[in-house]
């Protein structure tokens, strides 16, 4: 078992192969030997930042989670899967490809999704940021500008010249 | 009406939940004004603009798994933030693997281009943007090249270092096509493209790290959003019919077979030569003599060797260097109609009814397979697999270490004249004047292109295209995913089309007229010679 603090000083307790998912404390761990001992800790990830919903708990659905719990139920979740293959420069992943699970997983509100996301690329867990980068894709795919400012409240902050002036140099991207 | 399963949750994870749920318990009394009111979890705008506080990779990665231009667009629209990471490197990079494969040897091309040669640098978005992407790109040659003829030729202006002015000889074949074609040469000047391409600044070694990308990408500037631009109007010339042909005769009599690359032509005639041509000026670089009859059939690897096929019913590997016949081989009672060869055998196929797999280095016969019920007119390999097509109207697919018959592909009504294959896809071309294309997995036929009138002779494809020559006189360029004609290119032969073969930009064709041609569709597309 490895244990793991989150910024609030909340202790985890998780077994290493669940731990190791992410590759910062896979490299900790190897750094400084047994972890058993000493918590590790995570000072970037919150451990108070609630969630509500989409949980894979039943008994706790509709209750909040933390991101390093919910870090760790995805971490929990994927813990058999084979190791990803590195990605080629022949085939890159599509964002169409995402798990029913993960999408389940990841049917939350924005905040905590950006939350989970920061937590997955500071410890370095590839696949979660994978998925979660891939979900706010599927976001944008398909809106208009207008659509996208209002969906994740972006503040517009061309002149009008310069937006105009985007626009036409962007044009050549339509349809194609 | 809907069943649902319970899992069972493993060992670990029920552990790990009790931990937690222990854990969520003993916390809950700390966090519990936030659970009375728990947030709204419909998508409705939230108060915060999280998406542009996101670090720059994360963003980055985010927008690296859009798949289309057009959201792109509205990306670079939202905002002067997301106007910067619209337009990474790896995103635009990633898209262009996407939609056209692997860019290894692209990148090494495009490192030693002159065109992205980088000026200074610049942090500052807006200008760097508007420098990066002009908006139109027909202006540069416009601009400083004044006859339209020449700007007809714009994929002739070097974007490597040229000492020497080249010499392009041109002939416009729209303007009139069937009168004697008059050469009009234009000298095409070398020009800098540098300073209307600025490289941006900020550069991302952690993502392209974490991508697990290969490494010559870092030492690029941003420079995939212009490569994936410049690609694209070379795409539009050819959905457009947008090309220039130049034509030549070069041989006595019909030539049946060519082969070319970004320098040099092959071509294979009746008169029983093969010669080298320069594809730039036509020039004639060596003749290769040796067979007592037609060359029918050609394929050379650019290093050690030149294998050809003749009406004399032998095979010669040639040395590829010296091109003096290294060996022949004999074993065919009949004209050697195609031959293809790899690393390590050649592939022969004759009017004798048999299809042979020989040794490349020592000319042994390996396997002779006689499964055909007519003349073998096409083969062509992949991997350990070999592909031909018969006047039987059968193609038949072979294993190439056993001879053993892997399947058929059963669907024309007349003999078939010509066959690709690329370990995914089986074209067939046929006497019955249509196109086949198959499943090579499962032998299903997957469509059938109409539209020659005459038997169809040779064929080949990439990503996006198929081009096919016809005894119609005619060379027709269908789109590779939906099978629509796109294209049919005429006026230039003037009998029998006997080979056909592309590259990204150009079609060389081959005829019984005794004509080469080479159509161009590289017009308004400064990185031709990369995609090449």
């Amino acid at each position: 078992m490895v244990r793991i603090t989150s910024s609030d000083s909340q202790e985890f307790s998780v077994s290493q192969d669940i731990a190791c998912q992410s590759q910062l404390i896979k490299n900790m761990i190897e750094d400084v030997g047994d972890a058993d001992e000493q918590p590790i800790p995570l000072p970037n990830v919150a451990g108070a930042i609630l969630q509500k919903g989409g949980s894979c708990f039943p008994s706790i659905s509709n209750a909040p989670k933390l991101t390093l719990f919910a870090v760790i139920e995805y971490a929990t979740m994927h813990k058999d899967d084979p190791p990803s293959a590195p990605e080629t420069d022949a085939k890159p992943s599509t964002s169409e490809d995402i798990e029913d699970r993960d999408k389940q997983f990841l049917n939350v509100d924005q905040g905590t999704l950006f939350e989970i996301i920061l937590a997955a690329n500071y410890l370095d867990m590839k696949s979660l940021l994978d998925v979660g980068c891939k979900t706010v894709a599927n976001m944008i795919k398909g809106k208009t500008v207008e659509e996208v400012r209002a969906l994740f409240n972006i503040v517009n902050d061309f002149t009008p010249e310069e937006e105009e002036q985007i626009r036409k140099e962007n044009e050549w991207c339509e349809d194609r | 009406m809907s069943v649902s399963v319970q899992r069972i949750p493993p060992l670990a994870m029920t552990t790990t939940r009790a931990v937690v749920i222990n854990f969520y318990c003993q916390t809950l009394g700390a966090i519990s004004p936030n659970v009375a009111n728990p947030p709204d979890t419909t998508q409705t705008a939230p108060s915060s603009d999280f998406i542009s506080s996101l670090p720059y990779e994360v963003a980055v990665r985010i927008i690296g798994c859009l798949e289309s231009t057009s959201s792109l667009a509205v990306v670079s629209r939202l905002s002067r933030r997301w106007n910067h990471v619209g337009a990474d490197n790896e995103v635009w990079r990633r898209l262009y693997i996407r939609r056209w494969g692997c860019v290894k040897e692209l990148t090494e091309r495009l490192t030693k281009s002159k065109f992205f040669n980088p000026m200074g640098s610049s942090s500052s978005l807006v200008p760097s943007v508007e420098t990066l992407h002009n908006p139109n790109p027909s202006v540069f040659a416009d601009s400083s090249i004044s006859k339209a003829s020449v700007a007809k030729f714009k994929d002739q202006l070097q974007t490597f270092p040229v000492p020497v002015k080249p010499e392009v000889t041109c002939w416009d074949p729209r303007v009139s096509p069937e009168s004697p074609r008059t050469p009009t040469v234009s000298n095409v000047q070398s020009k800098s493209l540098d300073s209307n391409f600025n490289s941006g600044a900020i550069h991302h070694d952690s993502f392209s790290s974490r991508m697990d990308v290969s490494e010559p990408v870092a030492a690029l500037p941003q420079i995939w959003k212009t490569v994936y631009r410049q690609r694209l109007i070379l795409l539009q010339n050819w959905r457009d019919g947008d090309y220039t042909v130049r034509s030549f005769t070069g041989h006595s009599d019909a030539v049946y077979c060519i082969q070319f690359d970004k320098n040099l032509l092959a071509s294979g005639s009746r008169d029983k030569t093969l010669k080298f041509w320069d594809m730039n000026d036509v020039r004639c670089t060596r003749i290769l003599t040796g067979h007592r009859g037609s060359v029918l059939c050609m394929q050379h690897d650019a290093a050690n060797y030149i294998v050809t096929g003749s009406s004399d019913s032998t095979a010669i590997v040639w040395d590829y260097v010296t091109g003096r016949p290294l060996r022949w081989l004999n074993g065919h009672s009949l004209p050697v109609l195609d031959i293809r060869f790899d690393s390590r055998r050649i592939v022969t196929c004759s009017k004798d009814c048999t299809v042979k797999i020989w040794e490349l280095e020592s000319g042994a016969l390996l396997h002779s397979m006689d499964g055909h019920q007519a003349a073998v007119n096409a083969v062509h390999m992949h991997g350990s697999l070999v592909v031909s097509a018969s006047g039987d109207c059968v193609v038949k697919m072979w294993n190439l270490n056993t001879g053993a018959l892997v399947r058929n592909f059963v669907g024309h009504t007349r003999g078939l004249a010509c066959v690709q294959f690329d370990g995914d896809t089986v074209l067939s071309g046929s006497n019955d004047f249509t196109i086949k294309v198959w499943d090579a997995h499962t032998g299903v036929c997957l469509n059938t292109l109409e539209g020659h009138t005459n038997l169809v002779r040779t064929l080949c494809f990439d990503e996006q295209m198929i081009v096919s020559g016809s005894y119609d006189n005619t060379i027709k360029v269908w789109d590779r995913k939906t099978g629509a004609l796109l294209h049919t290119l005429a006026g230039v032969h003037s009998s029998w089309v006997f080979h056909v073969q592309m590259d990204s930009s150009r079609i060389v064709s081959s005829a019984q007229d005794k004509k080469i041609a080479i159509w161009e569709f590289g017009r308004g597309c400064q990185l031709v010679n990369e995609f090449i």
